[in-house]
């Protein structure tokens, strides 16, 4: 008696066993799809980021900026007046 | 029967044999082929790119970034479409001609040939519209110059090396090239028919380290004033070309360095290689009067002379050996002090200096100058002539190098200097890159000065350059107010054993304000034709920048 529950406990066992490692292997091989696609989600945002970092780098650029300003009609200071600070004449109460 | 048993023994035993031969074959003579070829099903490796560092500006912002760009590809037996009509198409898209694209289309036997390289995002998003079979894209890593041309020569520029690998030439991208490039990872790991990462088989990586960042010391507002200065003062004089360098001469930075002509470090590939070279640290010039500044400096540092003190060998021509030393313009003032000389810019005055001196010492106070050596700036390509031996120097060699003749300097190494006078007599090293940053930590460059002349000698020489720029030949080009130490220099231009009689090399190096510097700038034109004078050609445009500067680094005149 003793021995066929030895026996069904052992089969129930490597059952369970196989089943957990189907599962294991079924799962393990999601995650690696899951990180192909976790992977090329980065390349994405990687080139994303990349394509906004060149377009904030080209709308910077000080060559850029300053076509803008003229366009805008910004000049240069010409004909600068420097004065000297006066001493104040009479500065008590 | 027996005979039959043993008919069918040795049938099987020969069977036996064969099979046991064919198994060795397979496993043991073929075994590490077939063994190789089955992980190159299941195992995929990878090498990770590293992307290049970027160069910026001392603010931080871009001078040179990586950029994503395209390699267009074509896989010939793919094509679905005629070659001609998928050239057409593409030709104006790459800005290529009909016929060249052809060529490699057409090419059989091949099955992947490059179409184009650096091929934008933009460019590839049209191409991809266009919808053709047999074309393809790989990307690869591109440089990226948000200020076009600004500094091509100090940046230097990205090439490809024999095997196709990217390569900094010149300037910072050349000198820095090792820093800048990073190393390449590698990632190999087992992976299922679709390529798909088994997580459970064997797996290996060594990251990909990008390249360091270089933070440098250019200004770009001052870089962009300097090149558009550069550019309309060559054409104002009719210069060949010319130079123009602003450092701290407090601590060697490099704030705008620029010369012409110059190229575009995006199409490089559509200049000579002489165009390359950065004449700032490559091209070395007899200085002409602007050397008289270390020589009588030194002077005053030997105590040889002092600013008042009387030449009286300057009435007229001086004789030595079988020259005859002149004035530039045939005036001689009897009695003229040492603030004169410099004044005037006397060639006989300061012949009188080098004699005062003496070959040696002044030898001495050359190398300590830094003359005939490399200043040690961050930028490929520096090259220094040194100077004659010392004991070897004759009267003649002692009086012209009195007055610039005889000896060559690159501008960096005459800046570096002069440098020197404006700092108090500390002479620093100049350089460009302040600070290189990595992905979590950075390292600042710290800057680097020796003593050369006393504080006292460096005052008196200032003093000297401050008359020479208020009341010498420039003076009409000087803005009132403005303490500004300067000197002019004319120099001849050696050629063939004599000096070219039609053409000259001017300059003008000065710092402002005199007493406590915010930058030392160096102008030099090759041969101006409107005027063979530096008063005339390089002075005027010194001041032309230097105007700009006194608004950008808030310096006001002193009354």
């Amino acid at each position: 008696m003793l021995k066929k529950y030895k026996e069904l406990i052992i089969t129930s066992l490597l059952i369970v066993l196989v089943i957990a490692n189907v599962i294991f292997t079924v799962s393990v091989s999601a995650n690696g799809a899951e990180l192909t696609s976790l992977e090329k989600a980065q390349n994405d945002l990687l080139a994303k980021n990349q394509e906004l970092t060149d377009k904030v780098t080209n709308e910077s650029s000080l060559s850029i900026i300053s076509q803008k300003a003229d366009s805008l009609g910004f000049s240069k200071p010409e004909n600068i007046v420097y004065t000297t600070a006066l001493e104040p004449v009479a500065n008590l109460p | 029967m027996a005979r039959r048993i043993s008919f069918v023994s040795v049938f099987f035993g020969i069977l036996f044999l064969l099979l046991s031969y064919k198994l060795f074959f397979w496993q043991v003579i073929k075994g590490k082929d077939l063994a190789g070829s089955a992980k190159n099903q299941y195992q995929v490796g990878r090498v990770m790119e590293a992307p290049r560092g970027n160069i910026l500006a001392a603010d931080g912002s871009p001078l040179a970034v990586r950029h994503d760009a395209w390699l267009l590809f074509v896989e010939p037996p793919n094509l679905k479409e005629k070659p001609e009509k998928i050239a057409e198409k593409l030709a104006p898209i790459l800005e290529k001609e009909v016929s060249d694209i052809l060529l490699n289309l057409n090419k059989k036997g091949s099955v992947w040939l490059p179409l184009a390289h650096k091929v934008s995002t933009e460019i590839k998003g049209n191409i991809e519209a266009l919808g053709y079979s047999g074309l393809g894209f790989e990307k690869e890593e591109d440089r990226y110059y948000p200020e076009a041309s600004v500094a091509a020569q100090l940046l230097g520029f990205v090439g490809k090396n024999e095997e196709g690998a990217n390569v900094g030439y010149f300037g910072l991208e050349g000198y820095y090239d090792l820093t800048l490039s990073g190393k390449k990872g590698y990632r190999e790991g087992d992976s299922d028919a679709k390529g798909i990462p088994i997580l459970l088989g064997n797996f290996s990586e060594s990251s990909a380290l990008r390249g360091v960042d270089l933070v440098t010391t250019l200004d770009k507002t001052v870089q962009i004033t300097i090149e558009r200065k550069l550019n309309e003062g060559i054409k104002r004089y009719e210069a060949q070309g010319g130079s123009v360098i602003v450092m701290d001469p407090k601590s060697g930075r490099i704030l705008a360095m620029t010369s012409y002509p110059s190229f575009d470090p995006k199409k490089y590939y559509e200049y000579g290689d002489s165009y390359f070279k950065n004449p700032v640290i490559s091209d070395t010039f007899e200085p002409g009067s602007i050397f008289k500044v270390l020589v009588m400096a030194s002077a005053l540092d030997a105590k040889v002379v002092k600013p008042d003190t009387v030449c009286d060998i300057c009435s007229g021509p001086l004789k030595v050996d079988k020259y005859e030393i002149e004035t530039w313009d045939s005036k001689y003032y009897p009695d003229s002090t040492m603030t004169d000389v410099i004044l005037h810019s006397d060639n006989v005055g300061m012949a009188y200096v080098g004699q005062k001196l003496g070959a040696d010492t002044l030898y001495d106070y050359l190398e300590k100058f830094g003359i005939g050596q490399e200043t040690g700036i961050d930028l490929q390509g520096e090259v220094a002539l040194p100077l004659r031996k010392k004991g070897t120097w004759n009267i003649v060699d002692l009086a012209t190098a009195s007055f610039g003749q005889g000896v060559s300097v690159t501008s960096v190494e005459m800046i570096r200097s002069v440098a020197a006078v404006a700092n108090s007599g500390m002479m620093p090293t100049p350089y460009v890159v302040s600070a290189m940053k990595g992905e979590d930590w950075q390292e600042e460059t710290k800057p680097k000065l020796e003593r050369v002349i006393s504080k006292s000698a460096a005052e008196e020489m200032t003093a000297m350059m401050v008359g020479a720029a208020k009341n010498g030949e420039s003076k009409w080009t000087s803005p009132r107010g403005f303490s500004v130490a300067g000197k002019t220099g004319t120099a001849q231009i050696p050629i063939a054993g004599h000096y070219d009689p039609k053409s000259t090399n001017t300059s003008f190096i000065g710092f402002s304000p005199a007493n406590n510097p915010k930058f030392i700038m160096l102008v030099t034109l090759n041969k101006p034709q409107s005027s063979q004078w530096a008063s005339e050609t390089a002075a005027p445009l010194w001041y032309s920048i230097a105007r700009d500067l006194f608004l950008y680094f808030g310096i006001q005149p002193e009354n």
